[in-house]
Formats: C-alpha cells, sequence, structure tokens
C-alpha cells in the first residue's frame, strides 16, 4: 500500500480491514495509516459504526404463520413436480412413438451424412499437406468474423490451381466462408479435419462469449504483422477452453506449476523430435505461394530480424542467439480484452496501466445475451484492446481490470501455459506464450 | 451449510418430489429463516415479503424435479428468490398503484415496520434507535438491487463472501468490489440524510 493512499485506495482499504480480509501485515500498514490522519480514523471510525449498525438490524426470523400459509398453498397447487422443466425427450413423448420414429431416422441420417463428410475430408487432409494450422481449427464456427470476410484476410486461399488451397486458422477460415471467395463445403463448415492426438478441441464457453472470442481471434489474426513472434502461439491463440478460465484462478505458486508442466511437454516434443513449428509448416513441399504458413514465417522473420538487429545495436544479446535454439526467458503475455461498448471508457482507464495499450479492432455479437444467460447492456458491440500486461499473474490482472467500478470479467477465453502446447512462431523452440482473451462487460 | 445437512437436504428432496408434502414441509421450515429474512430486507415490506417467501416456496415444490443436488438446495431455493422478486418488481412497475399498502408512507414508498429496539434503553434513545433503523433500511431498500443483494447477504445475514459468490453465481472479487460500492454508497445516503454517522 502506497504511504499516501488515494481516498479510493483507503475505501477499498476500510471494505478489506472491516471484513477482516487483510493480512497481518497489511492491517499494520492500515493502522498506520489511521495513526497518520485523524481524518481517516474518523473516517475508518464512521465506516465501521455504519458497518454495526447494519449487523445490529440483521434480518428477522421468518413469522410463526408462513410455515402453515406455504403448506397451504402447496396442497392447493397440486402434486410436487407440477412444471417440470421439459426435457429434450419429454417432446418426443407428445410426439407419440410413430413421429418420435421418424425424428430419430431423420437424426440417424444426418448423423451418417455428416459422417461421411467428414471422413471424406479427412481423406483429402490426409492427401494435402498435413498443415499445422488447420490443427487449430474450432471445431464449431458459429457466426462468421465480420473481419474476416473482408478481401485482405483471404490470402491463404490462393493456392496453386488443382489443388486445395491452404488451410488457415480456423477463425480466419470461418470468415472466409462468408466471403467472396468461399472456399470448400468443409471450409464452409467450419469442421477441421482430425489430426489423430494433437488436434485441440474447442470448447464452448460457457456464456456464450466463443462467438465474440472468434471474432476477437480474427481481430488478432488480422493484426498479426504488429505482434511479436514470440507472442502469436498459432495454435494456442484459438485454444480458448473453457477450463481455461478455471486454470486461471490460480495461485501464483500454481502458476508456476503449471509453467514447469509446460517446459516439460515442450522438452518431450523436443525429444521426439515433431517438426511442427510454422517454419517447417510453411517450407513443407506442398505449401503454396501466399499461404498462411509462409505469410506468418515471414512475418516472423522479420519481426525477429529487427529485433536482433535492436539487440545488436544496443549491445543486449547477440543477434542468431534465439536461432540456436536456446531456450529464453518466459515471453511476455499480451492480452486481449473483448469490452462491451458501454464498459469501454471505464476499462480503457485501467488498462492504461499496461504496456502498449491499444485498439486493435471491433467486434459484435450476433445474437442477444439474454439467452446466452447474461445481460444484454452492451447493446452488442465489443471494442478489442490489446496491451501487455507485464509480469503481473493472470490472477491479479483480473482482479486490477474488475476494481470497483461492477464491471464483470468473464474469463470467457485463456490459454494457460500449461494448455500452450503451440510453438512460438519463430523457429527457434521456446518456452510457449501465452495469450489471454478477456471478455468485460459493464 | 455442511456437507450433512446437504446430503439430508437432498433425501428430503427426493422425498418431496415423490409428492411426501412433510419432507417439503421440514425443508421449508429449515430455510424459511433465512430465505424470509433475505427477502424481507430486499422489499423493506413484512406483506410483500411473506408472500414472495411462499411464491419461492410455492414454485420450488413445482419444480423440485429439477433440482438434482448440483448446488446446495438453500442456492437452488435462493435463485428462485431472486426470479421472484425480480418478477414481481416487474409486474409492480408495470401496474399502476391501485391500493396503498398500510404499511406505506404517503408518497407511496413502502415504510419499515417498527424494529425491537433494545431492553433497558430510554425512551429518547428507543426514538433514535427506531429512526435510524428506518433511515438505514429505507436507504437499502432504495438501492440498486444488485447492491442490495450483496449488502443484506454480507452485512445482515453474515454470509461469507464465499457463499455470496455461489448464490449470485459471480466471482468473489465481484463480490467484494459490488460491496465495496454498495457500503460506499450506502454511505453517502445516509450521511445525506443524517449527517455522518459517526
Amino acid at each position: 500500500m502506497a504511504s499516501s493512499p488515494t481516498p479510493r485506495d483507503f475505501n477499498e482499504w476500510m471494505t478489506d480491514a472491516v471484513d477482516d480480509r487483510l493480512s497481518p501485515s497489511e492491517r499494520l500498514e492500515f493502522e498506520a495509516l489511521l495513526a497518520e490522519s485523524d481524518e481517516r480514523r474518523a473516517e475508518w471510525d464512521g465506516f465501521r459504526a455504519m458497518r454495526e449498525d447494519l449487523r445490529s438490524i440483521g434480518t428477522e426470523a421468518a413469522p410463526a404463520e408462513l410455515t402453515e400459509r406455504v403448506a397451504v398453498a402447496i396442497r392447493q397447487s397440486g402434486d410436487a413436480g407440477a412444471e417440470p422443466p421439459p426435457s429434450s425427450w419429454s417432446h418426443l413423448r407428445q410426439l407419440g412413438w410413430v413421429r418420435a420414429a421418424a425424428v430419430i431416422a431423420v437424426f440417424l441420417g444426418v448423423a451418417f451424412m455428416l459422417n461421411e463428410e467428414r471422413h471424406r475430408v479427412r481423406d483429402q487432409g490426409q492427401q494435402g499437406e498435413p498443415s499445422e494450422v488447420a490443427e487449430v481449427l474450432p471445431r464449431r464456427v458459429s457466426a462468421p468474423a465480420p473481419e474476416m470476410s473482408q478481401p485482405e484476410a483471404a490470402p491463404a486461399q490462393d493456392g496453386p490451381a488443382g489443388r486445395p488451397a491452404r488451410r488457415t486458422p480456423g477463425v480466419l477460415r470461418s470468415g472466409q466462408s462468408a466471403g467472396p471467395g468461399a472456399p470448400s463445403g468443409e471450409a464452409a463448415s467450419g469442421r477441421a479435419p482430425a489430426a489423430p492426438g494433437r488436434a485441440p478441441s474447442i470448447q464452448a464457453d460457457s456464456r456464450g462469449n466463443d462467438e465474440l472470442l472468434r471474432q476477437a481471434v480474427a481481430v488478432v489474426y488480422r493484426n498479426r504483422t504488429e505482434l511479436d513472434p514470440d507472442t502469436w502461439a498459432s495454435r494456442g491463440m484459438v485454444a480458448l477452453l473453457r477450463d481455461g478460465a478455471q486454470r486461471n484462478h490460480l495461485s501464483p505458486e500454481q502458476a508456476q506449476e503449471m509453467d514447469v508442466g509446460a517446459k516439460k511437454a515442450l522438452q518431450k516434443r523436443k525429444r521426439e523430435g515433431r517438426a511442427d513449428t510454422v517454419d517447417d509448416a510453411a517450407a513443407a513441399p506442398k505449401s503454396g505461394r501466399g499461404s498462411v504458413g509462409a505469410e506468418l514465417k515471414e512475418s516472423a522473420r522479420a519481426t525477429r530480424g529487427g529485433r536482433e538487429e535492436e539487440s545488436a545495436q544496443s549491445g543486449v544479446a547477440k543477434p542468431g542467439q534465439r536461432a540456436r535454439g536456446r531456450p529464453a526467458s518466459a515471453p511476455p503475455v499480451v492480452c486481449y480484452v473483448v469490452v462491451g461498448q458501454d464498459a469501454s471508457r471505464k476499462i480503457q482507464r485501467r488498462l492504461d496501466r499496461w504496456k502498449d495499450v491499444r485498439s486493435v479492432g471491433e467486434v459484435s455479437r450476433q445474437q442477444d445475451r439474454q439467452g446466452a444467460g447474461g445481460r444484454s447492456s452492451d447493446g452488442g458491440a465489443y471494442r478489442v484492446f490489446r496491451f501487455v500486461p507485464g509480469s503481473s499473474p493472470v490472477t491479479e490482472l483480473i482482479a486490477a481490470l474488475r476494481g470497483a467500478d461492477e464491471l464483470s470479467v468473464r474469463v470467457a477465453g485463456a490459454m494457460p501455459r500449461s494448455r500452450a502446447q503451440s510453438r512460438p512462431l519463430d523457429a527457434d523452440k521456446r518456452a510457449p506464450a501465452p495469450v489471454i482473451f478477456l471478455v468485460l462487460e459493464r | 451449510m455442511g456437507h450433512e445437512a446437504r446430503q439430508d437436504d437432498l433425501t428430503l428432496v427426493r422425498l418431496a418430489a415423490d409428492g411426501r408434502q412433510e419432507a417439503f414441509d421440514t425443508l421449508v421450515r429449515r430455510h424459511q429463516d433465512r430465505v424470509y429474512g433475505t427477502i424481507h430486507r430486499m422489499v423493506n415490506d413484512r406483506e410483500k415479503a411473506m408472500d414472495l417467501t411462499q411464491e419461492t416456496f410455492l414454485r420450488a415444490w413445482k419444480g423440485i424435479g429439477a433440482f438434482h443436488g448440483d448446488s446446495s438446495f438453500f442456492t437452488w431455493l435462493y435463485r428462485i428468490a431472486r426470479n421472484v422478486i425480480i418478477s414481481r418488481s416487474r409486474y409492480d412497475a408495470a401496474r399502476p398503484k391501485l391500493n396503498v399498502s398500510l404499511d406505506s408512507h404517503e408518497d407511496g414508498e413502502p415504510r419499515a415496520a417498527p424494529e425491537p429496539v433494545e431492553a433497558g434503553s430510554s425512551p429518547e434513545d428507543s426514538i433514535v434507535q427506531a429512526e435510524q433503523r428506518r433511515l438505514v433500511l429505507e436507504a437499502i431498500a432504495a438501492m440498486p438491487p444488485d447492491f442490495k443483494e450483496v449488502l443484506v447477504l454480507r452485512d445482515m445475514q453474515d454470509e461469507s463472501y464465499e457463499t455470496i459468490a455461489d448464490l449470485l453465481d459471480i466471482p468473489v472479487g465481484t463480490v467484494r468490489s459490488r460491496l465495496h460500492r454498495a457500503r460506499l454508497e450506502l454511505k453517502q445516503v445516509l450521511r445525506s440524510r443524517v449527517g455522518p454517522t459517526d
């Protein structure tokens, strides 16, 4: 705590203090602050007195007649479970057996066709090159990202004639499916060819934010040339796993453990000699001109080259050091927050404490949030901010973003380090860079 | 609530789902104080709180088949109560007032019923205490629902941050920030009405 806190800080401290949620050392600091100023002491006494008033008022026990009133109301209402939520099968029961059989037959038929199609796509994928970027495709693609329908986002489809276009990351491809040069049915359907043992499963976000996140990833992809190759984790970028959110609520010690786990996984991959860097993919025999792999490779080289040049000039590090594959220290975390328009002004103030904060684009929610269990307070429009949170642990970051302004931080998609099974863009296999996506709403 | 109590609740829920009303009555007796207490502080009107508590239990009875024990029974009940309160607020807001409760001021705002005062206090103290309680309760009643809810649960029901987070289905950090803002607002409102509380 600073020696002279702002009134707001002091109020927050009072809240924690009155609930006895300060650590012993914080408590001492707080006491010292109170001793410094009579005004603060008076403020604190008033705050505490108000809390005591509330406590003394407390709540009342239910009136004695309530039990009987409820019992009578229940007797009059009928049986328990009179209004159960309709289950999916109850509709079938209402339809009757014949209709139910028809529904099942149609369902099986569709499932069979989808399965056939999936096999066909897989075969096609195996005939083509095993593109690394194809593995990151989300299994489910909702509304296409508006950004990706622009011609700018379509270079990856310009494969050589007569050959399937090289696949692009899922978010890009999902947008392309709505774009002018619509790809094959596989791409349009948004399904990924199976990559045995390595395909990440993209789960839908439970709060209905997956649509936003996919668009946000697309925005990030569009701005990829501005990204540090350390943070362009090609596969992890779309590894928006639901359990990632839970894992981010971790203590620093636990996060450290996860880092160790991620490094072990990386070492294991090295031992197995899996040639799965983007560079390798780009250099594969069938990679076409203008493929995403090649683009990423160029982008990485350009950025890396620039950085090495800078390093050489500043004398901090020798050029080429990293190219020998020496694992570097943990790369910076880049955080993207998807902020509802209503909340963007508030959140921008809070983001200012971090480096390189800038708006990278806008996304919108296609459907009303009410159906997804949330509030629709942002009119469906969201802004994507990028920033580098520095060394703050994710938990602190989230706490700071929440602050006291009543912003609900939905950690809708995140890539914890243990899940970062992707490599940075450059050839040397260094520690994976976590990329975090948060969705904030008022 | 402990694991045993939760287990016990589950047993009663299963019996109730089979139509055993006495099992549900036990559940009502077990949870009615907590449910009523919270609703009462939220709406600041005894009769309305009775109605809403009754409605809450009635809905719970009708939908008991949907409870599978994923959360505690009280959490489930509390969420029903929230919906009941919200529905009632919307209903009240959409309809013009046709009559005025005897519990209301002339301006139609609900008035807190006289609260018990500490035994042994002088009549003057009693009046001051009662007046202070009334002001606090009115201030709480006028707060936004989100603030009111955390304030009642934490400062009046003495629920832990974690329990509140579970009941409201929000992170603990949000509980903290919401509570912080609620207290600040309450402090400001009270200050504007009666001057500093200290």
